[in-house]
């Protein structure tokens, strides 16, 4: 059977994995840069590839191990070609390439955004992967992306996007200002589930008729409630010694965690509604890294139960940059026979998802 | 060319950091004037670096398996090349079972120098008006390198009267000289980049 391996570097995570040709991850590992770039308040592009160089052998070792697979045993090596920082992606995109190149295997360049969306067809538990259909919809929802892509035979377009923040960026954000400090998602998640509901915030629309999306002015109305509050809305970088204490958060703040995540939410609920009622969505797949977020879960499963639509969501472990996806996502493209760039792959900064050729009879059968 | 002997090791040289990136097969052996075969790649080294590897070998009626060692340039040079060349031989060697060796781009340059040469000091452009300096000290480590602006290197190696290479203008064929090195026995592969500069954001934070 087919043995994949796959990189990623294309931002501030490092991860190596192995992945059988029916889609079972046999390894995962991936080393988080988080507190590194914490201090600059965003990620440092010349810092993050010094990182991915330094951590990839280990990386690499930690996955083999992980595996019980030597090397040789490898058939096929996929990396992160694109989108993200071509100085980070270059170095996992140069390693993977040298790797396939020693052992005669074909090297498959992968589209992170693309592995993101395939990612929800993967086992949580360690089987093997669900077939691939030929037409889905994929919600990719993370700290960059807020796009829904429609994938079928005649070719892969964006239904629906962000037209300012991604939503994760706006976790991100309104936890800052909350001082409650970076990453948002996860600890808005906790907080937000202690809060009551108290004032809605309005789902916008756009007069066109649009299905896109839109959060910044979700943000702005957050910050001017915080000062309602009379909760100064924190600016820059934090210092740990900064961040409010949990423990004696003040109730109308948790109040206002809570309505901000459900105003997250049903803003995304009605675009999928939307969509949905444009053309029946044949399955959903839901991925990236606020696709952990426990409201968005919930309520995303309940919605397709009520529409009679599939919604396939990522498992949690995979919501974050991985290279499990990219491995999948690599094994996906080969199968698939779709013409790819192979070994002369550059890095991409920039890469709509919509220029990929479509995926053609790919099923994982 | 190269003959395609089994006998003979071959070394790959990987030179994606200097301002002129090459590629160069050598034919490893203790006699002098052992052949070798050299491909210039493009400014975009990196993204060229398979396909250009891929030709070299079989205008040279060679494959993968051929290789018995791989050496690249550690450093100094463009951060981004050293990286993409460090990646890719390293992922090599490890998928070939061979060693890696990596060679510091000022050694690799003395190497290549003409025998008749006489005492110089190299230059190697670091951006911002500074160079990577490698001087003209028959005693010193050949790897060892200071940063300064370039004005200042120029005016030293004029007091000291010594003449002044800079990589960007001559080909020094640093390719080549890292795979003889690595073929006459050179080892160490654990040496991680010497990018003589941190980070912009480290210097500006002084972290």
């Amino acid at each position: 059977m087919e043995l994949v391996l796959g990189i990623e570097s294309s931002c501030d995570e490092t991860s190596v994995a192995l992945v059988r040709g029916d889609g079972t991850i046999l390894s995962s590992v991936v080393s988080s840069q988080v507190a590194t770039h914490g201090r600059y308040g965003g990620v440092v592009p010349e810092i993050a590839a010094r990182a991915h160089l330094t951590n990839l052998p280990g990386l690499l070792d930690a996955a083999l191990a992980e595996g019980g697979v030597p090397l040789g045993d490898v058939s096929l090596v996929a990396a992160t070609a694109g989108p993200g920082l071509v100085g980070a992606l270059l170095v996992g995109l140069s390693e993977a390439k040298g790797i396939a190149f020693g052992l005669g295997v074909p090297f498959v360049p992968v589209h992170h955004i693309e592995a993101h969306a395939l990612s929800p067809f993967l086992s949580p538990a360690g089987g093997a992967a669900r077939a691939v259909p030929e037409r889905f919809l994929a919600l990719a929802i993370s700290g960059g992306h807020t796009h829904v892509f429609r994938y079928a035979p005649e070719g892969i377009s964006c239904l629906a996007r962000t037209r300012d923040d991604a939503a994760g960026e706006a976790f991100d954000k309104v936890a800052k200002m909350s001082g409650l400090g970076y990453p948002g998602g996860p600890v808005v998640d906790r907080l937000a589930r202690l809060g009551r509901r108290t004032g809605p915030f309005p789902v916008p629309q756009f007069k066109d008729g649009s299905r896109d999306l839109s959060f910044s002015g979700l943000k702005t109305a957050v910050r001017e409630r915080l000062l309602a509050l009379g909760l100064e809305p924190r600016t820059g970088v934090l210092a740990a010694r900064e961040l409010r204490g949990e423990e004696s958060l003040p109730a109308p703040l948790l109040d206002l965690l809570a309505d901000f995540q459900e105003a997250v939410v049903a803003q995304v609920e009605d675009r999928l509604t939307r969509l949905h009622e444009d053309g029946p969505i044949p399955l959903l797949t839901v991925s990236g890294g606020v696709a952990a977020n426990g409201l968005l879960r919930e309520r995303l499963e309940a919605w397709g139960r009520r529409r009679g639509v599939e919604v396939l969501l990522a498992p949690r472990a995979l919501t974050g940059d991985n290279a499990a996806m990219i491995a999948f996502a690599g094994l996906v493209r080969h199968r698939s026979g779709a013409p790819h760039e192979g070994f002369a792959a550059p890095a991409r900064s920039r890469w709509p998802l919509p220029e990929l050729p479509p995926l053609r009879g790919t099923a994982l059968q | 060319m190269l003959a395609s002997g089994q006998a003979a090791m071959r070394v790959l040289g990987i030179d994606t950091a200097s301002p002129r990136p090459e590629l160069a097969l050598v034919e490893a052996s203790d006699a002098p004037g052992a052949r070798e075969a050299v491909a210039a790649l493009p400014p975009a080294a990196a993204e060229a670096l398979p396909e250009a590897l891929s030709s070299l070998l079989s205008s040279n009626g060679l494959r993968v398996s051929h290789l018995a060692r791989v050496a690249v340039l550690s450093g100094p040079g463009s951060f981004t090349g050293l990286r993409a060349g460090i990646a890719f031989a390293r992922g090599l060697a490890r998928a070939l079972g061979v060693p890696l060796v990596t060679v510091p781009t000022f050694e690799a340059a003395r190497a290549a120098l003409d025998p008749g040469q006489g005492p110089v000091d190299l230059f190697l452009g670091a951006g911002r008006g500074e160079v990577y300096r490698c001087r003209a000290r028959p005693d010193a480590d050949a790897r060892a390198f200071d940063r300064l602006p370039r004005h200042d290197a120029a005016a030293e190696a004029a007091e000291a009267g010594v003449p002044t290479i800079d990589l960007a203008e001559v080909r020094l064929a640093l390719a080549s000289a890292a795979a003889r090195l690595a073929a006459g026995g050179a080892s160490g592969g654990d040496e991680g980049p010497a990018y003589g500069r941190r980070s912009a954001a480290e210097e500006r934070f002084g972290t």
